[in-house]
C-alpha cells in the first residue's frame, strides 16, 4: 500500500520537475512588460513628490491599461476580464479528472485539492495531457491522487470551526464530509473527454458522450486504457492552447466543480 | 451610494479614502492569508507557461507571503504608507503572477487590479489625512492650528454631495497635489485621487469586457442562443444551487435582454464616469449582475463586492451613522498630545455634531462646573443630560456620538472599561512626561478661566500665548515642541 507521500514521490521522483519551455519572444515580451512596469513604478513613488514624474506615470499606466483591455491580451501585470466574450460553439469538448476508489466508484476532481484555496485552473493541467510521456502523466495523475487524499483528511477532520476561518473566494460546489463517507479510499484517477451537443437554439443538449482517456493507479501505467487511437481523436477535438488564458473561458472551460451528469456512487459511465 | 471621483473630485471629510484604504488592505489581507504558496511550485507539469520563470523556490514566495502580511497591516493602519503601499503592490503582483501559472480565474486576476489600487494610494499618499501617518504629522504643526482645526466651524459639510458630485472640475486639481503638506493649514478639503483613479481603472477594465463581447462576439453574441447555450451548458455539467438558469433559457427575449444590459453596464461604467453622471445605477447594475451569475451559471467571485465598496460614499454612511444630537467636548488646550489625540476624531465628526471647546472658550455652563477639571482630563457633555463624562468615558462618548456603537459597546463592558480607565488616567497623568505636552497655565489660570463668549478678548489674548508665540513661560515649552516637530516631520518625510 502507498501512502500519500510515496505515491507523490514515486511519480515526481520517476520523471523530475516539469520541464521549463523555451523562451520564446512572446514570453520575452511579457517578461519585458512585467520588469518595465516594475521598474517604472518604483521609480515614480521613489521620486512621487515631483507632481510630473506622478503624471507621466498614471498616464502611461491608463494608455497601457486601455490598450491591453481594447486587444485583449493579458501581459501582466495589465489584466484584463474579457469573459464568455466569443460566440459559444453548439459543439463543447472539455476534458476532466475523476478520481476513483476502492471499489472502482468516480468523483468527478474538485480542483480546491490542488491549492487549498481556489485551485488550479484544470484545463491547465488538461491541456498538458497530451504534450506529456505517459510517465509524466502518470506523475500528474500521482500528484492530483496525493493532493485528494490529502484534501480529503482535511476535510474528514474539520470541525464545525472551520466555519469560522476566512470565508471563501468563491461560491463553489466541493467536497464534504457527507458526499466523501459515501467512497472508500481513493486509490486512482481517471482522465476523460466529454463532449456536449447542444440544439441550435441552445435550449437543450441533443447528446453528450464522455470517453474515458486514461487511468492511472499508485501501481503505475498498468491499468491504462488509453489507445493511440483515442489519444489522436482527442488531439484532434482539442481547442488550441489558448495564447492569452485570462480569455480561455471562451475556448477551454473549465472543469471545476463536480458534474451533474456524473453517475452516482457505484455506477460507472 | 457610490460616488464618482472624477465629478467629485474631493471631498470635505478625508474619510472616504481611509475607508478604501482600510477595506482594500483587508480584502487583501483576505486574499493572502490562507494561501500555501508551496502549493504553487515543483509541480510535475507546467502551468501557464509564459511566467513559470518568475516562480522562485517556495521558501522565497513563503517570506514573500508574509512581508506582504506585514506591510498590508501596516497600510490597512496607514503607517508609511508610500513605502508599505509599493512593496505591497509588488509583492501583490509577484504572488499573483506566480500564481496565475496555475490558475487564470478572476480570483487571481482581481489581485493585479487591487495591485494597482496600492500604487494609487503609494504615489498620493500624503492626502490620506485620517491614517498613523496623518497622526504622525500632526507632530509638525502648531498647537494653534490643531485648536483651530478641532474647534473651526464645518459648515462646509453642508456642501454635500449632490452639489459635490456636480462640481466643477477646476474645484480640484485632479493630481491630488492639494494634498497636506504636513505643516500649513489643516485642509478644508481633501482631494480623493487614488480613488478617482481606482475608479478609472475599474472603469476601463469593465470598458474591455464590454468591448470584447461586441467586437469578438458581434452581433451574433447577443442572439438568444449564444446566452443560453452558455447558461446550458453550465447547468448541464456543474451542480447549481438553485435552477434559474434552466429557467432563463426558456425566455428568448428575456436572454437577449440580459445579454444588452451585461454590455450596457460593463461599458456604461466608463461612459457614466466620463460624463460624471451618477455612477450609482451602473455600480450597483454590476453588483446584481455578478450575483445573479451565481444561481443562474454557478460561477461566483467575490472580489467585485470589496473592490467597488471602495467606492462608496461612507462619509455619509458614516454621517448616518452619527447621533442626532450634538455632543460637547472640553479639552485642554495647552495639552499638544491633547489636540493630536483629537485630531482624528474631528475628522471623522462628518455630521458636524460634536463641538470642541477649550478651557478659555468653554461655555460658562462647563467652566464653572465643580465636578470638571479641564486641565486634568477631557470632559464631554451631551445635551439634556447632566453627566460630565471624564477621560476614558469622554472618548466612549465621541464613539458613541459619531456612530461606533460597536466601540462604544466593548468600551463599555466592565472587563474593559477596568483596563481602559487606568491606562487613560496613567497617560493622562503622564502625558508631559511620555508625549509632547506644553502646559503654560499655572495652577490659578487654568481654575480661573474666562468664559470665551462673555470675553472673547481674552481668549485671543490667550490664544497668543501659545506653544510658538516664544512668550512668557511658553517659550521654552514652545521651543521643545517646535523641535519635537521637526523631528517628526524628518521622519514623516521618509
Amino acid at each position: 500500500m502507498f501512502t500519500v507521500h510515496t505515491i507523490w514521490a514515486a511519480g515526481i521522483g520517476t520523471v523530475g520537475p516539469a520541464p521549463v519551455p523555451d523562451l520564446t519572444p512572446t514570453t520575452l515580451a511579457r517578461l519585458a512588460v512585467l520588469a518595465g512596469f516594475v521598474v517604472a513604478t518604483v521609480v515614480a513613488v521613489v521620486l512621487a513628490d515631483r507632481p510630473r514624474v506622478r503624471t507621466a506615470y498614471v498616464a502611461g499606466f491608463f494608455v497601457c491599461l486601455l490598450l491591453f483591455n481594447l486587444v485583449g491580451v493579458a501581459a501582466l501585470p495589465f489584466m484584463h476580464w474579457h469573459k464568455f466574450s466569443g460566440d459559444r460553439p453548439e459543439t463543447e469538448v472539455l476534458y476532466e479528472f475523476r478520481v476513483v476508489d476502492a471499489a472502482g466508484r468516480e468523483l468527478d476532481y474538485d480542483h480546491r485539492a490542488t491549492l487549498a484555496v481556489d485551485g488550479f485552473s484544470m484545463y491547465l493541467v488538461t491541456s498538458r495531457m497530451d504534450e506529456y510521456d505517459e510517465p509524466r502523466r502518470a506523475a500528474v495523475a500521482a500528484y492530483l491522487l496525493a493532493r485528494a487524499n490529502t484534501y480529503r483528511a482535511s476535510i474528514e477532520s474539520r470541525s464545525a470551526l472551520h466555519l469560522l476561518r476566512f470565508p471563501p473566494h468563491g461560491v463553489e460546489d466541493t467536497w464534504d464530509e457527507l458526499e466523501l463517507a459515501e467512497y472508500d479510499e481513493f486509490v486512482g484517477v481517471r482522465y476523460y473527454r466529454l463532449e456536449l451537443v447542444t440544439s441550435a437554439d441552445g435550449t437543450a443538449v441533443e447528446s453528450y458522450s464522455e470517453e474515458l482517456l486514461g487511468e492511472w493507479t499508485p501501481d503505475g501505467p498498468a491499468s491504462t486504457v488509453r489507445s493511440d487511437d483515442v489519444a489522436t481523436e482527442a488531439v484532434a477535438a482539442r481547442a488550441p492552447w489558448p495564447d492569452d488564458p485570462a480569455s480561455s473561458t471562451d475556448h477551454v472551460p473549465v472543469v471545476t466543480a463536480p458534474a451533474r451528469l456524473v453517475a452516482t456512487p457505484g455506477v460507472t459511465r | 451610494m457610490f460616488v464618482n471621483y472624477l465629478a467629485s473630485r474631493e471631498r470635505a471629510s478625508p474619510v472616504n479614502l481611509a475607508v478604501a484604504r482600510v477595506l482594500l488592505g483587508t480584502y487583501l489581507l483576505w486574499k493572502v492569508l490562507p494561501y500555501d504558496p508551496r502549493l504553487w511550485t515543483d509541480l510535475p507539469f507546467v502551468g501557464f507557461a509564459g511566467y513559470v520563470r518568475a516562480i522562485p523556490p517556495a521558501p522565497v514566495l513563503v517570506a514573500e507571503k508574509w512581508l506582504l502580511v506585514a506591510a498590508l497591516v501596516a497600510f490597512v493602519v496607514g503607517y508609511r504608507t508610500r513605502w508599505v503601499a509599493l512593496l505591497a503592490s509588488l509583492l501583490v503582483i509577484h504572488l499573483a503572477t506566480v500564481r496565475y501559472t496555475v490558475n487564470t480565474g478572476g480570483g487571481t486576476t482581481a489581485l493585479f487590479f487591487a495591485a494597482y489600487l496600492l500604487v494609487f494610494f503609494a504615489l498620493y499618499s500624503r492626502l490620506d489625512d485620517l491614517s498613523a501617518d496623518a497622526l504622525r504629522r500632526t507632530g509638525t504643526r502648531p498647537i494653534e492650528t490643531l485648536r483651530a482645526h478641532l474647534k473651526r466651524d464645518r459648515d462646509e459639510w453642508d456642501r454635500d454631495e449632490s452639489e459635490a458630485d456636480g462640481a466643477s472640475p477646476s474645484e480640484g486639481s485632479g493630481d491630488g497635489t492639494g494634498g497636506d503638506d504636513g505643516d500649513g493649514e489643516v485642509p478644508r478639503s481633501f482631494p480623493t485621487t487614488p480613488l478617482l483613479y481606482g475608479q478609472l481603472m475599474l472603469a476601463i477594465v469593465y470598458f474591455g469586457a464590454g468591448f470584447a463581447k461586441l467586437v469578438k462576439g458581434g452581433p451574433a453574441w447577443f442572439e438568444p442562443d449564444n446566452l443560453t447555450r452558455t447558461i446550458l451548458v453550465r447547468n448541464e455539467l456543474f451542480a447549481m444551487p438553485v435552477d434559474l438558469g434552466l429557467w432563463v433559457v426558456q425566455y428568448p427575449a428575456l436572454v437577449s435582454l440580459l445579454a444588452v444590459a451585461t454590455v450596457g453596464l460593463e461599458v456604461g461604467l466608463l461612459v457614466a464616469l466620463l460624463a460624471r453622471k451618477p455612477v450609482w445605477p451602473v455600480m450597483l447594475g454590476i453588483w446584481g449582475m455578478h450575483l445573479a451569475i451565481l444561481p443562474t451559471m454557478g460561477m461566483f467571485f467575490f472580489d467585485p463586492l470589496p473592490l467597488f465598496a471602495l467606492f462608496v460614499a461612507w462619509d455619509r454612511v458614516l454621517g448616518g451613522l452619527a447621533r442626532r444630537d450634538t455632543l460637547d467636548v472640553v479639552f485642554d488646550e495647552h495639552c499638544y498630545f491633547c489636540a493630536r489625540s483629537l485630531y482624528p476624531f474631528a475628522h471623522l465628526d462628518v455630521a458636524n455634531r460634536v463641538r470642541f471647546y477649550s478651557q478659555s472658550d468653554a461655555p460658562s455652563r462647563y467652566a464653572t462646573r465643580s465636578d470638571a477639571d479641564f486641565g486634568a482630563a477631557m470632559y464631554a457633555f451631551r445635551e439634556g443630560d447632566a453627566t460630565a463624562y471624564e477621560g476614558y468615558d469622554a472618548f466612549r462618548e465621541l464613539t458613541r456620538q459619531l456612530g461606533f456603537w460597536p466601540v462604544w459597546f466593548v468600551m463599555g463592558l466592565p472587563v474593559v472599561s477596568h483596563v481602559g480607565k487606568p491606562v487613560y488616567r496613567y497617560v493622562a497623568d503622564n502625558r508631559s512626561t511620555h508625549f509632547v505636552c506644553s502646559l503654560p497655565f499655572d495652577d490659578e489660570d487654568a481654575a480661573d478661566v474666562p468664559d470665551a463668549q462673555d470675553v472673547p478678548d481674552a481668549v485671543e489674548g490667550l490664544d497668543g500665548v501659545g506653544v510658538d508665540g516664544g512668550q512668557g513661560p511658553d517659550a521654552d515649552a514652545g521651543a521643545g515642541s517646535g523641535s519635537s516637530g521637526a523631528d517628526e516631520r524628518s521622519h514623516a518625510d521618509d
